[in-house]
């Protein structure tokens, strides 16, 4: 490219290599605001330990909050435990597993 | 509401960002989780509880718009400075690898976009996990960095399309803690046509078509699609192939007599040209220079190979139900082929003997029932394969003079995909 062979200290006209990101918003739902009563259920992707931690959660949950009902998805719905979705379809089909439990709302836990 | 560790909120964040969501819920509770005692575990658990509590009940979502610009055409920009300035300012702006790069000039990309008929402001994708859109004309910013030439552009095109592609699992191979690399191999006329290595040395330095698109989707990779170290690539190592992707040709000269290319047993004609892609890990080389038999040659293989060499089994069982590719050596090929076995005859032999037993994983493995759905009711002394059938395996005549084959496993859920290519690329076919 004979232009990497000009003299120093020229003005380059150049292309941005980056990009645009253009992604459909995303709305959340807010959470339910006091957790008395609610049904929760936990999501474990198989990694080490993560099912001991929501164990935990879960124990304190039901020792703490009054009439809390808890769903542990990796033992209802042990398809579910992936660590890579590996696709948004699989992802949404996740998503459609934990819902059809009517959830108020969905604890994850990640991490290595 | 998700609990992440301190070292995965960042790559939690930019998944949320890239799938629209301006806000979400965490709580982060310090890293790790995993390979800790299970006390260590609890009080971790009792340390986020009020967090979790907290989060859970009360939080709401903030409002906020996600801007939205055109992807075509790509910005245009001036700048004063020698081409060592140049280059430090595109490191500085994340828009280099570290290695130096050609300067994206409208010249330069135009000469470029002379080698496809595909429209400048077509859209290839967007790439993960920043979800970039890729356009035709971008593509092409980055094969000019990269040095490619013209007639590059429809092999560099049709392997994004294929990385693209849901079943090949970008986002998680360019995510991963594990060390992982786009494979690509190149298969049929296209491949004398602009050069591509095919034999001795095809994968590594000094062939100009390799290393050029290599390095283009690589830019791509980590500027287009924002797999930036160390976060949200959280690769613990990573690798050279992180600068230049693995890419070479099936050295289709020294197959053996009635064994298929690669692209054939892919369901291709022998005439088409063909990229494949698969993220993999890397490779592992198989250095026989002894055996005499096939038989010898597979003892080999199944002391080198595990199906533990990509997790798999009760750990990954997804790794069951997916493909691995074995480079062979031109010379290990003549050994296997002259003694008379078929291209079926060594992938059966290699999945019969590349096996584990089943108590090498940890007992509190989590997909143990999924094992027993792909083999039916197991012990620990069941040996279990690397894939459920033995037609999972493929076969590809790699690199040239020498004893020395390689296996390559891909990251879970990461499929091969192959693309045709004609004169444009592959995109209209």
């Amino acid at each position: 490219m004979g232009r990497a062979r000009k003299k120093a200290g020229e003005t380059w006209e150049l292309l941005n290599p980056e990009g645009i990101v253009s992604v459909e918003p995303m709305s959340l739902n807010p959470h339910p605001g006091e957790l008395e009563g609610k049904k929760i259920l936990l999501r474990w992707n198989g990694k080490h330990n993560g099912d001991l931690f929501l164990n935990r959660i879960a124990e304190r949950l039901l020792d703490q909050i009054e009439g809390v009902r808890i769903i542990k998805a990796w033992e209802k719905a042990p398809d579910t435990v992936v660590a890579i979705s590996g696709s948004q379809e699989r992802s949404f089909s996740l998503a459609e597993t934990y819902a059809a439990f009517k959830p108020d709302i969905v604890i994850g836990a990640y991490g290595d | 509401m998700t609990v992440v560790t301190s070292e995965f909120i960042g790559l939690a964040q930019d998944t949320m960002r890239s799938q629209g969501v301006s806000d979400y819920s965490f709580v982060v509770v310090p890293h790790p989780l995993g390979m800790i005692p299970g006390g260590e575990v609890r009080k971790k658990a009792d340390d986020a509880f009020p967090d979790i509590v907290k989060m859970a009940g009360g939080w709401e979502p903030k409002s906020g718009i996600l801007a939205s610009e055109k992807a075509y055409p790509a910005e245009r920009f001036s700048f004063d400075g020698t081409v060592h300035d140049l280059n430090r300012f595109f490191f500085d702006k994340g828009w280099s690898l570290g290695l130096p790069v050609e300067p994206p000039t409208p010249e330069a990309v135009a000469r470029i976009l002379t080698g496809t008929l595909l429209e400048p402001g077509g859209v290839i994708g967007q790439v993960p996990p920043r979800m970039g859109t890729l356009t035709v004309e971008l593509a092409a910013v980055h094969a000019a960095m990269a040095g490619c030439k013209p007639e590059y552009m429809p092999v560099l095109i049709a392997a994004l399309e294929a990385m693209l592609e849901p079943q090949a699992n970008w986002r998680g191979a360019a995510t991963t803690t594990g060390t992982t690399a786009a494979l690509i191999i190149v298969n049929g006329p296209i491949v004398g046509k602009i050069g591509i290595a095919a034999a001795q040395g095809s994968a590594g330095a000094d062939h100009h078509p390799n290393a050029s698109i290599g390095y283009a989707i690589n830019l791509i990779a980590d500027i287009v699609g924002g797999a930036k170290s160390p976060s949200p690539d959280k690769s613990t190592l990573a690798a050279p192939s992180d600068f230049v992707a693995w890419i070479f040709g099936e050295n289709e000269e020294a197959l053996p007599r009635g064994w298929e290319p690669f692209h054939v047993q892919r369901g291709f004609a022998q005439s088409d040209s063909v990229v494949t892609v698969m993220a993999t890990y890397p490779p592992v080389e198989n250095i026989d220079h002894w055996s005499v038999t096939p038989e010898e040659h597979l003892r080999w293989w199944s002391r080198v190979v595990s199906p533990l060499t990509s997790v798999g089994g009760p750990c990954e069982v997804c790794q069951m139900d997916g493909n691995y590719i074995i480079g062979v050596g031109p010379e290990h090929a003549q050994l296997i082929a002259g003694s008379g076995w078929s291209q079926a005859d060594f992938k059966k032999a290699f999945w019969e003997r590349v096996r584990a037993p089943l108590s090498a994983w940890p007992r509190g493995a989590p997909h143990m029932e999924g094992v027993v759905q792909r083999l039916g009711p197991v012990s620990p002394e069941t040996l279990v394969p690397i894939t459920v059938k033995a037609e999972q395996l493929f076969t590809v005549i790699a690199g040239g003079a020498g004893k020395h084959s390689h296996y390559f496993a891909p990251f879970p859920r990461c499929l091969p995909v192959s693309r045709k290519i004609n004169a444009s690329g592959s995109r209209f076919l």
